[in-house]
């Protein structure tokens, strides 16, 4: 009984401090004006970010197309009947839904993950926390993704979890993208035939049926978001490896390597998906990564997503480099804001320093990327070649020394 | 044979007798005007006016060839306008800043004069949009050649749309321009280079528009190194098509331009072309400040002077007016008062050239300060001023403009900043209403809706402060966003101005990258953004124009005027090292596909029996083949 008590006071301390207290006393501070501002560049783009959305929400009176109202039609008239005090209110819960969510996710038996640390894990992630203040659309793209990993997961529970599966990869798939592939990976979880099928069917109904509404709302949204997106009009820096490619590509060449690059980050899709059929839940992962390391808008909100599940899904204790790997990416997260301010506004730095360090967040995730895979392949190795007798043994005798050949 | 030659006969006959049987109905008429404006602290402005009708230009369907008669009108304008379909087009070249807290009102409530740079306005003829686009795509290219300026570069990137045209433009006159094909409509573009530069090769067209070449009459004394060495300058040409029915159409042309000048300045850069200091004897100096053999602080300005426009421009007026023998050529100086100022004009008859014998010509005064040159024969005029105290140039209440208006951008970064604009009431009696006529280049990514506003006093006085909520202030907005390499964002509010008061309205915008073929050969510098268009709206005459009961003239009622340019810098990429940072990501994404692609392709089994399936490698059994072989 006590601890029910506990446990009620400590949510309640978690709902306050992270949705009521913290938000309102960075608003005391003026946060946007003094610090915000200078890790804008990491977590906002163009078409994520809050200010765009609130530019689409007054332009849904006017009814003019202008290729700065970079969000999807669906997304925005859903703030359009939320008066604007509540808008953060609706990332918040969104963001406690996610939270329930990413509890309820079963973890790989492998991994010994108890449900407190994952709730740590996820509460003292300060990217996603930074993400939830910025109120940028990732934490409804996140949400989606985790909810649908969820369905899928308990597909058997109920019958109409691979419709809610479908519908939310969809969604999220709508929201950005970019998340397309994950659409695949995510049949790896239903083992029949039959199940495969209805989840296709329903992905496609889904995402045409959204598609389809928004284009009756407004049928712009397919130059001013998909396209605009996928062929990187709005050139803005950001912690990706397009915008200053872009910038300096010869004009001649410029669409073939748009063309090129799109199809470099969708180039895994296929691979994981046959490669790690048992594994859907860290193949979604992986391939989530490799995506956010090659699109033209990526964000530091998902790398937030990326380290949680990384830490909550796989095998901590065969990955190699972890102090390698935490200091790169620590490294280009607290110099990517100051090289992107001594270009910008003090005018010491040219882009060059900013560009840097976003080669160096790129070769960090590439390194997670590979931490991922390897851990992965690793507890497959276990999990055939080892039987349950011997595992035990196995664990407790030595470490296997495993090697890719 | 004898068919043909009738024929021609007849032909012949025809062609001489036609400009006997349409000499009657020329409506072609000449007219010109100077008017010179003391304005305080020794600034004088100089408004040329010239007025010019064209004759018919719908050509009588009946005539077998067409013979298009000039009557003085330029041969070049009828052309541009009706191949592109344009029915009334104004170019306005202006340069420099016009201090209206010092000098009151623009000339001619602002009609004549545009932000700094080349404005364009444009009445067009057309099917839908594209089509008019099209249409001025071909005019600037024309009229970039015929006035020698870069305004080709005003292309769909740059050009807006009015909507409100009652503000900018006469309603009642639609009704006399008229519509070749009844299907079309009629658009009014707007499009503008914010800070071209405007110089002489600008001015020489417009004087050869004038059929006196720039040669005769007033616009002798127009010349560039005057023009454009003065504080505030503004060339423009109004071109309207008017019809007064079906088959009688002409064009209605007028030019004007004005420019400031400082008049010790110009007189001093007369008698000393090379900056010399003033000679000892020459210089006069404060008395109230420390005075001594060695020390002398020079009078601000003198207080007594007289001159004659042939000192300010170097020239004398060459003859009058020939063309129109009823509206004979004035000048007229306005701003001063009797008692201190003197003018008059000296009339210098055909074949005096001796300077002193000119100097020693007599004077002729008026007392309304209004001369013509009425002598039909071959003669120069010069006009005098002069003065006994020159700070007794005041304007008058009316003079002072009814709006102040200051455009700036804030904000300290490359990548963002705020865009800030105050609107001025210095009225204490009346609100005034204006349209606030915004159009920004797409490359300035402007949230519209983090507009905040602001109301303040201007000056601590004892009438009623505005109280209420100052989103009020706005009656109307009207917002078209940028699209990306085609359109510029065009937002024109309608705002009510309270009396006394400064409205403050900010605006959050954010700045991209280009791509580096975009940016100019100095990138540093930064782009020049164009003014905005502010008109203080009458609105009880817009009311009345609008519902068709016209009454007077649009000019004379509404006020328009245009804030400063801007100038926007934006984050530079590095230019130097495009090869460098297209192979250093190459090989970034290569590495870590090679890394992944690794991974994926390959086994994962123990140390000890890795070693044996190395061994059993195709290519690692071959070479020990070779090996065995040797």
């Amino acid at each position: 009984m006590a601890s029910f008590y506990t446990n009620g006071l400590f949510i309640f301390i978690y709902i306050t401090t992270r949705y009521f207290l913290f938000p309102h006393l960075l608003k005391m501070f003026n946060a946007e004006q003094m610090m915000l501002q200078y890790i804008d560049v990491l977590f906002n783009t163009p078409f994520i970010s809050y200010k765009t959305l609130k530019e689409c929400i007054l332009f849904t009176q006017f009814k003019n197309n202008g290729s700065n109202l970079n969000q999807m039609p669906l997304y925005v008239s859903l703030f359009v009947n939320i008066p604007e005090q509540l808008h953060f209110y609706m990332f918040a819960l969104i963001d406690m839904l996610t939270l329930l969510y990413f509890l309820k996710l079963d973890i790989p038996h492998c991994v010994s993950t108890s449900l407190k640390t994952k709730f740590w894990i996820y509460l003292f992630n300060p990217l996603i926390f930074l993400n939830l203040i910025m109120r940028t659309q990732f934490v409804f793209t996140q949400f989606f993704i985790i909810m649908a990993l969820y369905y899928c997961q308990n597909y058997k529970l109920n019958k109409y979890h691979v419709y809610k599966a479908s519908i939310s990869i969809a969604i999220a798939t709508y929201l950005d993208i970019y998340n397309i592939g994950l659409a695949l990976i995510c049949l790896n979880f239903f083992k029949k035939f039959n199940q495969r099928k209805q989840s296709t069917i329903c992905f496609i109904t889904a995402l045409t049926l959204l598609y389809f509404i928004s284009y009756r709302i407004n049928s712009n949204f397919i130059d001013n978001v998909i396209l605009s997106c996928v062929l990187f009009k709005e050139q803005y820096p950001n912690i990706g490896l397009w915008w200053y490619f872009f910038t300096e590509m010869f004009q001649e060449y410029r669409n073939f390597f748009k063309f090129v690059f799109n199809g470099y980050s969708y180039i895994f899709v296929i691979p994981v998906f046959l490669r790690f059929k048992h594994y859907p839940l860290q193949g979604s992962v992986i391939l989530f990564t490799w995506i956010t390391m090659f699109k033209p808008y990526p964000t530091v909100g998902e790398l937030g997503f990326i380290l949680t599940a990384f830490v909550s899904w796989f095998d901590m204790n065969i990955i190699e480099n972890k102090l390698i790997m935490g200091l790169l990416v620590m490294h280009s997260l607290v110099l990517l804001p100051v090289f992107y301010h001594l270009w910008i506004t003090v005018g010491s730095g040219n882009s060059n320093f900013f560009y840097a360090m976003t080669l160096v967040y790129v070769i960090g995730l590439a390194l997670v990327l590979l931490g991922m895979i390897k851990s992965l392949l690793y507890n497959e190795y276990i999990s055939i070649n080892c039987d349950d007798k011997n595992h035990e043994e196995d664990k407790s005798d030595k470490k296997l020394n495993l090697v890719c050949v | 044979m004898l068919v043909l030659e009738a024929f021609i006969k007849c032909i012949i006959t025809y062609t001489l007798l036609l400009p006997f049987t349409s000499a009657d109905v020329s409506t072609a008429s000449f007219e010109e005007k100077l008017n010179l404006k003391l304005l305080p602290k020794d600034y004088v402005l100089f408004s040329f006016n010239f007025k010019l009708k064209s004759d018919n230009i719908i050509s009588s369907s009946n005539a077998l060839f067409e013979f298009k008669r000039h009557n003085g009108f330029s041969r070049s304008i009828e052309p541009l306008l009706t191949k592109n379909n344009v029915k009334n087009l104004y170019i306005k070249f202006t340069k420099g800043h016009w201090d209206s807290q010092k000098w009151g009102k623009l000339p001619n409530n602002g009609w004549s004069s545009g932000g700094s740079g080349v404005e364009i306005w444009a009445m067009m003829e057309a099917s839908n949009k594209d089509e008019v686009i099209k249409n001025w795509n071909i005019l600037m290219s024309e009229v970039s050649g015929l006035f020698c300026s870069s305004v080709n570069f005003i292309n769909s990137e740059k050009i807006t749309f009015i909507n409100d045209i009652q503000s900018y433009y006469d309603v009642d006159l639609l009704d006399h321009i008229p519509i070749t094909n009844e299907d079309n409509e009629l658009f009014f573009l707007r499009g503008s280079l914010a800070n071209e530069a405007v110089c002489t090769e600008n001015l020489s067209p417009f004087l050869r528009i004038l059929p006196t070449n720039g040669k005769t009459g007033l616009s002798s004394l127009i010349n560039g190194n005057r023009l454009f060495d003065s504080y505030w300058n503004s060339m423009s040409i109004d071109i309207n098509t008017v019809c007064t029915d079906e088959s009688n159409c002409y064009l209605d042309t007028e030019i004007d331009i004005n420019f400031v000048v400082n008049i010790p300045q110009a007189l001093a850069r007369k008698e000393r072309p090379t900056p010399k200091p003033v000679p000892a004897e020459e210089l006069q100096c404060d008395p109230s400040k420390k005075l001594t053999d060695w020390e002398c602080f020079p009078l601000l300005s003198e207080k007594t002077y007289s001159f004659l426009l042939s000192d300010i421009f170097g020239t004398y007026i060459n003859d009058s007016n020939r063309f129109n023998k009823e509206q004979v050529s004035s000048i007229s100086i306005t701003g001063i008062d009797d008692e201190h100022w003197s003018t008059g004009i000296k009339v210098i008859p055909r074949g005096v050239e001796d300077k002193e014998e000119i100097e020693r010509l007599g004077l002729l005064g008026t007392s309304n300060h209004v001369y013509e040159l009425k002598e039909h024969q071959k003669t120069n005029y010069d006009i005098y001023i002069g003065t006994t105290d020159n700070t007794k140039v005041a304007l008058d209440e009316s003079e002072y403009p009814p709006i102040y208006v200051t455009r700036s951008l804030t904000g300290d970064s490359q990548d963002k900043g705020v865009m800030r604009v105050a609107f001025t009431n210095p009225s204490q009696q009346r609100e005034i209403t204006i349209r606030y006529f915004e159009t920004l280049p797409w490359f300035i990514r402007l949230y519209v809706s983090s507009l905040k506003i602001n109301v303040k006093p201007y000056k601590n006085l004892n009438i009623p402060k505005f109280s209420g909520d100052a989103k009020d202030v706005i009656l109307k907005t009207d917002v078209k966003p940028s699209i990306i390499r085609s359109a510029p964002l065009h937002m024109q509010h309608t705002l009510r101005i309270p009396k006394n008061s400064v409205v403050m309205m900010t605006f959050d915008f954010e700045k991209p990258l280009l791509n580096y073929e975009e940016y100019p050969p100095d990138s540093n510098h930064g782009f020049e953004v164009e003014a905005a268009v502010v008109v203080v709206i009458d609105e009880s005459y817009e009311e009345k124009a609008l519902n068709g009961e016209f009454k007077g003239h649009l000019k004379d009622h509404n006020y328009i005027m245009r804030t400063s340019t801007l100038l926007l810098t934006l984050a530079t990429p590095d230019f130097s090292m495009p090869y460098n940072v297209i192979t250093i990501t190459s090989t970034l994404m290569a590495f870590s596909f090679g890394l992944i692609f690794n991974l994926l392709t390959k086994r994962v089994v123990t140390f000890e029996d890795s070693k044996k399936l190395v061994t059993e490698r195709p290519l690692v059994r071959l070479l020990k083949g070779l090996k065995l072989k040797k």
